[in-house]
């Protein structure tokens, strides 16, 4: 290819003459609701600006999956059903022919033939799921250590989220969360994970007073090469901010909790019966504007009756769902959702609630964002902590 | 484009019945905007948006009214409006971030940063007007933060490109482009004349089309989800554009003198679209570093 070439094609097809559109544009084009010369004008900047394009196609595939517009199916063809009846017709003469000129082989098979069907027919013996046996497969399972959820690749740093070190340690250490994580239930588990994959992840701050990003930026390094990003954002001013934020729900801190509570609590499990009524039960979650779903006739459906709080965590045990909102908040609802009450939390505990699980209709666990971990054997109406003492 | 003095009453009257009868809607209250308040926004809006009389209707129609009052409100400095932003599309802004950027530290430096300017914290620190006052209320909010965390990204990319000397692209082990063979056969001129002056003949939609197919390398399936229609009609389109460039190609060189035979010689020679890969090949050395396209990914027959 020859360079006068490319620079005639580089005429061809850019640099754009005009400005760059705006992201404001950019965003209005790409979800149709610019005019007809509006989005014309755009079409034709994007046919010989790389970058723009990039930036609508880096918008674009930066949606979350379940967010993605379907698509419109390609226009289907009128089926022309006159086009099959020939051969269908052939075929059906066909068969006829055969049926007819062979009818004693076709009406009395074999019984060697019978004996053949009934044998490939026959299902296999349904396992029957003995209690004994189901105990023992449970057991086994329990020994085997439970996977942590995978992390999403794209997931944010969780710095936000994780708890204040705490000096005197608590029932969170390391040690005990891998003990836990091999007695949790696959049930709970399973809840876990799904959780894990469903809850939102991105923390959720109290909006930060303009005096305080002012405060934090002045406390920023300002010899730092990157801009504003170092000029407003450096380490110490984002470990400032995200002191004052209040995360919403951490999946991490979440599997964590629950495999802390096999560990803190057990024997809480309540045995196969009460894992299958709560494994049945709907699950339930966050979104991402703090309000509950759970799961019913195939989608995320609200509740028709909700506590009036921002929501960070969300929990169930059948029939129970404990609900986490800011400031400490712990909403109880014994009913699937249908009627709240609020459960008070012990005067001592600080910080917002981080992570929450039930392992049964009474015991459950909490953690605080201050490093604090609580646990409750009464559903809800006492909490006890279980940071070792100092 | 805009209307004439004589109908700015008209378009005042229609501005104000249509913010009285939507501002309600608009849940203005919560953030202590009364009705003016809320009609000087949308009369902002249209004011830069610059609508004929006959777009008037459409574009009010389709102005997010929440959503452009909340961004108002917010770069009002209304806690209210602020943290029921945050709560709804502070994670909208950082999954963004995480998708767009290649690694978790500078996703985190692009969202940290986007959120500063939206707060109305400007470069060196000092307070300025939020960035959410660029919002027009035209296709939703979280769909403008994608955009705006993509635009930051890609001009940030562009910021750190122009940072980087000669020396160092050299000691990166960069490759520059020999220069091109002096002499060029008069045939292939023609050729490459022809193609140029066609494909700049070509409609917007179908440039923008084999762009983003040839010279991007987007998929299919991606230019679809852009573009709001399936993928198949997209192969399609792409399939006339080649088709049609191939045809009036063809025609040009037979315009310019050569024979029938001659010039069918030629295209069988080099097709139009074989052309487009060295074509490709050669932008993307040229005008795009690596960083905006996938590595290994060349571009595609339809």
């Amino acid at each position: 290819m020859t360079p006068e070439f490319r620079e005639r094609m580089r005429a061809a097809l850019g640099p754009p003459t005009d400005g760059h559109p705006t992201a404001d544009v950019l965003n209005a084009y790409a979800e149709q609701a610019l005019t007809a010369a509006e989005s014309q004008r755009v079409v034709q900047h994007l046919s010989s600006c790389a970058e723009c394009r990039e930036i609508v196609y880096l918008a674009r595939e930066s949606r979350e999956e379940s967010t993605l517009t379907p698509v419109a199916a390609a226009p289907k063809r009128a089926i022309r059903w006159w086009a099959w009846a020939v051969p269908i017709a052939a075929m059906a003469v066909i068969a006829s022919a055969v049926l007819l000129l062979q009818p004693q082989r076709a009406s009395q098979p074999s019984t060697k033939y019978i004996a053949q069907a009934t044998k490939q027919e026959a299902p296999p013996p349904p396992p029957v799921a003995a209690p004994a046996a189901a105990e023992k497969a449970a057991n086994e399972e329990k020994t085997v250590p439970a996977t942590k959820p995978a992390r999403e690749k794209h997931l944010p740093a969780m710095v936000l989220s994780k708890p204040a070190p705490s000096t005197g340690g608590n029932s969170l250490q390391k040690d005990k969360t891998e003990n836990a994580a091999a007695e949790v239930s696959p049930a709970l588990d399973a809840v876990t994970r799904m959780e894990a994959k469903n809850a939102p992840t991105i923390p959720q701050p109290v909006p930060m007073q303009r005096q305080d990003a002012f405060a934090a930026n002045r406390a920023a390094a300002p010899s730092s090469a990157n801009g504003v990003v170092a000029g407003v954002m450096s380490a110490e001013a984002t470990a400032e901010r995200d002191r004052v934020e209040v995360p919403q729900t951490n999946s991490t801190d979440s599997a964590k909790l629950s495999s802390t509570v096999g560990a803190a609590l057990p024997g809480a499990y309540g045995g196969p019966v009460a894992r299958k009524k709560a494994a049945i039960a709907p699950a339930w979650r966050v979104t991402l504007a703090g309000t509950l779903e759970y799961w019913i006739g195939g989608k995320w459906k609200a509740p028709s009756t909700a506590p009036d709080a921002v929501i960070v965590a969300v929990t169930n045990f059948g029939p129970n769902v404990w609900a986490a909102a800011r400031n400490l908040q712990l909403y109880h609802s014994g009913d699937e959702g249908r009627h709240w009450e609020l459960q008070p939390l012990p005067q001592e505990a600080s910080g917002e609630i981080t992570a929450l699980a039930f392992t049964s209709a009474l015991d459950g666990a909490l953690r605080t964002n201050t490093g604090q971990a609580w646990s409750t054997h009464d559903g809800g109406k006492t909490w006890a902590s279980t940071n070792p003492a100092p | 484009m805009s209307s004439a003095a004589g109908t700015g009453s008209e378009r005042a009257g229609a501005i104000a019945r249509f913010c009285a009868e939507h501002f309600e809607g608009s849940h203005a209250t919560d953030f202590g905007l009364d009705l003016e308040g809320f009609t000087a926004i949308v009369a902002a809006v249209v004011e830069h948006c610059q609508p004929t009389d006959a777009e008037l209707e459409q574009l009010l129609s389709s102005l997010r009214l929440e959503e452009l009052v909340l961004t108002r409100a917010c770069a009002d400095g209304n806690n209210t409006a602020w943290e029921r932003f945050l709560n709804r599309y502070r994670p909208t802004l950082y999954s963004a971030a995480y998708k767009v950027a290649s690694d978790e530290a500078s996703a985190r430096e692009l969202a940290d940063s986007l959120y500063a300017s939206l707060y109305g914290v400007s470069e060196g620190g000092k307070e300025g007007s939020s960035k959410l006052m660029y919002y027009s209320g035209r296709g939703s909010l979280e769909g403008w933060l994608r955009t705006v965390v993509a635009q930051e990204y890609v001009n940030r990319y562009r910021r750190g490109r122009r940072e980087t000397s000669l020396d160092e692209a050299v000691e990166q082990g960069r490759q520059f482009e020999a220069p091109a063979a002096p002499n060029v056969p008069a045939a292939d001129q023609r050729l490459d004349t022809a193609l140029a002056s066609e494909i700049a003949a070509l409609e917007p939609e179908e440039r923008f089309l084999l762009a983003s197919y040839f010279l991007d390398g987007r998929t299919l399936a991606e230019i679809g989800r852009l573009m709001r229609v399936h993928e198949s009609t997209i192969s399609r389109k792409l399939e006339r554009a080649t088709a049609t460039l191939r045809k009036r190609v063809r025609k040009r060189l037979i315009d310019s003198g050569m024979s029938s035979r001659q010039t069918d010689e030629l295209m069988q020679e080099v097709d139009v679209r074989d052309i487009q890969l060295p074509l490709a090949k050669s932008l993307r050395q040229e005008t795009q570093s690596p960083t905006f396209y996938k590595e290994g990914r060349e571009p595609k027959s339809p």
